[in-house]
């Protein structure tokens, strides 16, 4: 008795040439299995009339040039995958770029934030650093003894100040609209060349 | 076979002029002497195989997904990654099987792609496509006597409807042995799988198809 594969490669006609000689040569049928065999043989017939092996596709010279054309763009390309159905989407640059390069900023700028406070002290909020005294000072002239300037700059507030100390009080009855142009004018040189320091603020 | 050689175009395909099915079919053992000039560079060569084996290649993608117009666009492809594994190929299998094989992968990505696609969408092909004529042909076919046309028409609606219910395993075994008469080993090397499988699949894709003949019949 032969074994369930040759059998069932026998029935569908799948055996041939000296593999059929050798199975026909030790095995005989019985009427069953030859109906079984028919039966099976008029099934194929059947399907392969009514759906063809083979259909002539629409515009088939058509199909030949625009598959000659993709080749040639293959060939002047070879890179570049082809894309017969369609070109890359956008949807896939999307799906996979965008994410990729969102990542890859975030992690740039974290590195860079690690690398800019390790090179920098750190200011408790607490304890301001005092404002930075610009390069260049301006020499204060104080005709009067006892009084000690100061002089601060900001360049990130853009102000100066000029902080007297010793000065005596100022009257109420002095009238500073009358000093406000010449102020306006001069403005630091009336400060420092005051014959009564005062605080001016820039 | 020239493993090594690269085809290249040295002579655009097409202009040997178009080679009909009929006159590729008078020597059906021409397809190894053409993949050898093909893979040595011959355009014409390989224009030659594609006109001799793209009605069994259309036929095949048009029963696997029931689409028209894609299967056209799917039987470009598969002749596009057939040119560029031609190199690669070696005549351990018959070229239209290797074919099947491409063939086989072409259909399985469109399908994995449509699926990804149309996820979460309303498919009406899905309800409709009983209603229409599957196998409804855009070319024009062989004239045939009324009865034996309508008989034969109604056959195939009925066998169309029937194979799109299976699953796409089933389809394309019953596809491949019934209708394109491929041997077991074929159709294993073409699905990469065993032959107990393709036995398998094929016994119980045939006894669905016979019983949903019946339904069928009996539903009239």
């Amino acid at each position: 008795m032969p074994d369930e594969t040759h059998l069932a490669r026998w029935l569908d006609d799948d055996l041939d040439g000296t593999e059929l000689s050798a199975f026909e040569a030790t095995f005989h049928p019985d009427a069953t299995l030859l109906a079984r065999r028919q039966a099976l043989r008029e099934w194929r017939s059947t399907l392969t009339a009514a759906i063809p092996a083979a259909v002539e596709l629409p515009y088939p010279e058509f199909f030949n040039h625009r598959l000659a054309k993709a080749i040639r763009e293959i060939e002047l390309n070879p890179r570049q995958p082809h894309q017969p159905t369609s070109p890359p989407s956008p949807a896939f640059w999307r799906v996979w770029w965008m994410p990729a390069t969102a990542v890859a900023g975030m992690v740039l700028a974290f590195w860079a934030g690690t690398q800019t406070v390790r090179g920098t002290r750190m200011v408790p909020f607490a304890n301001p650093a005092p404002a930075p005294v610009a390069l260049h000072r301006p020499t204060v002239y104080i005709p009067e003894h006892g009084v000690d300037a100061e002089y601060f700059t900001s360049p990130d507030a853009d102000a100066a100040v000029i902080v007297l100390e010793g000065v005596e009080p100022i009257p109420d009855s002095l009238d500073f609209s009358e000093s406000v142009g010449e102020i306006a004018t001069d403005n630091m040189t009336a400060a420092t060349e005051s014959p009564e320091p005062t605080e001016v603020t820039q | 076979m020239n493993k090594s050689s690269t085809p290249t175009s040295k002579a655009p395909v097409g202009s040997a002029g178009p080679v009909t099915l009929e006159a590729s079919r008078l020597d059906p053992n021409d397809d190894a002497r053409l993949v050898a000039l093909a893979q040595g560079g011959d355009m014409r060569s390989y224009d030659a195989l594609v006109t001799r084996h793209r009605g069994k290649i259309y036929a095949m993608i048009r029963n696997m997904t029931h689409h028209e117009a894609d299967a056209w666009d799917l039987a470009q492809e598969v002749f596009i990654k057939a040119w560029q594994g031609l190199p690669h190929y070696e005549a351990k299998a018959r070229f239209s099987t290797w074919l099947y094989r491409i063939t086989h992968n072409v259909v399985y990505d469109w399908s994995r792609k449509r699926k990804l696609d149309s996820a979460g969408e309303f498919n009406d092909e899905i309800f409709d496509q009983h209603r229409i004529d599957p196998a409804a042909l855009t070319a024009p076919g062989v004239a045939e006597a009324p009865d034996e046309a309508m008989a034969r028409s109604e056959l195939r609606v009925k066998l169309a409807a029937v194979l799109a219910k299976l699953s796409p395993e089933h389809r394309e075994v019953v596809l491949l042995k019934d209708v394109q008469g491929l041997a077991y080993k074929e159709i294993a090397d073409v699905m990469a799988s065993s032959i107990g499988t393709v036995m398998s699949r094929l016994f119980y894709a045939r006894q669905k198809l016979q019983s949903m003949l019946q339904d069928e019949y009996h539903a009239r």
